[in-house]
């Protein structure tokens, strides 16, 4: 489905605030507490409003075929998104990136509470990427599993 | 709750071979109920079963009724 130019910039809105929190992290671990509340507030709020307008806005848009994909991609993009995120601990490719992203937050011995907070928001944004990821991929499958053509 | 019995019910449809008829494509008939091409296609291809309105919308477009487009599959 094509997006309207005001879904497009919705989307990218949507995009931009956890990819700018994760790349101003190295900035961010020399800020003040305050600092990073507010940022990961911003962030975090940013986020939601965005998807929200975008989900209203997506919602005018749809006929019943396209509510079909959106409750299925919903209903299991949230698991499987959850899911993913534990296999990755799995992987020692992730959890070495883990390692040293927190590493990098957090240099010296025992954490701070400003180290804890990184981890969880970095943690929390994580989580939210895999299950957007895995909504968008499901979303797609079962448009094109529904579309094919009759054997 | 017990879903079985009804989720068992299989609809077929003639909208392939009405559409074909009256020299339609699925984007036109798509256009005249007001849906997208591709809800067009997975009904015709029997994987999506349209709703009450738009069963109604699909009939009144081709002249018909609701139960000479879809039949219960035996």
């Amino acid at each position: 489905m094509t997006m309207t130019s005001d879904q497009r910039v919705w989307t990218g809105l949507m995009l931009v605030f956890p990819v700018s929190f994760l790349i101003s992290l190295p900035w961010l671990k020399e800020q003040p507490q305050a600092v990073v509340h507010l940022f990961g507030g911003i962030a975090a709020t940013g986020t939601v409003v965005s998807s929200f307008i975008l989900a209203v806005l997506k919602d005018q848009n749809l006929d019943e075929w396209h509510r079909g994909a959106a409750r299925f991609s919903n209903q299991w993009g949230w698991l499987a998104g959850g899911g993913l995120v534990a296999i990755l601990q799995g992987i020692p490719a992730f959890r070495h990136l883990v390692s040293s992203t927190t590493s990098s937050i957090a240099e010296n011995a025992g954490a701070s509470d400003q180290q804890i907070l990184f981890a969880f928001l970095l943690g929390f944004m994580v989580v939210i990427l895999a299950q957007m990821l895995c909504i968008v991929l499901l979303n797609h499958g079962w448009r094109v599993w529904m579309s094919r053509e009759a054997s | 709750m017990d879903v079985s019995r009804s989720v068992l019910i299989y609809v077929k449809n003639k909208i392939k071979v009405l559409r074909a008829e009256r020299g339609w494509s699925q984007a036109t008939l798509a256009g005249i109920v007001g849906v997208s091409r591709n809800s067009i296609v997975s009904i015709e291809n029997g994987r999506f079963d349209p709703s009450l309105p738009l069963a109604f919308a699909i009939a009144d477009a081709f002249g018909l009724t609701i139960e000479e487009i879809f039949l219960r599959e035996a």
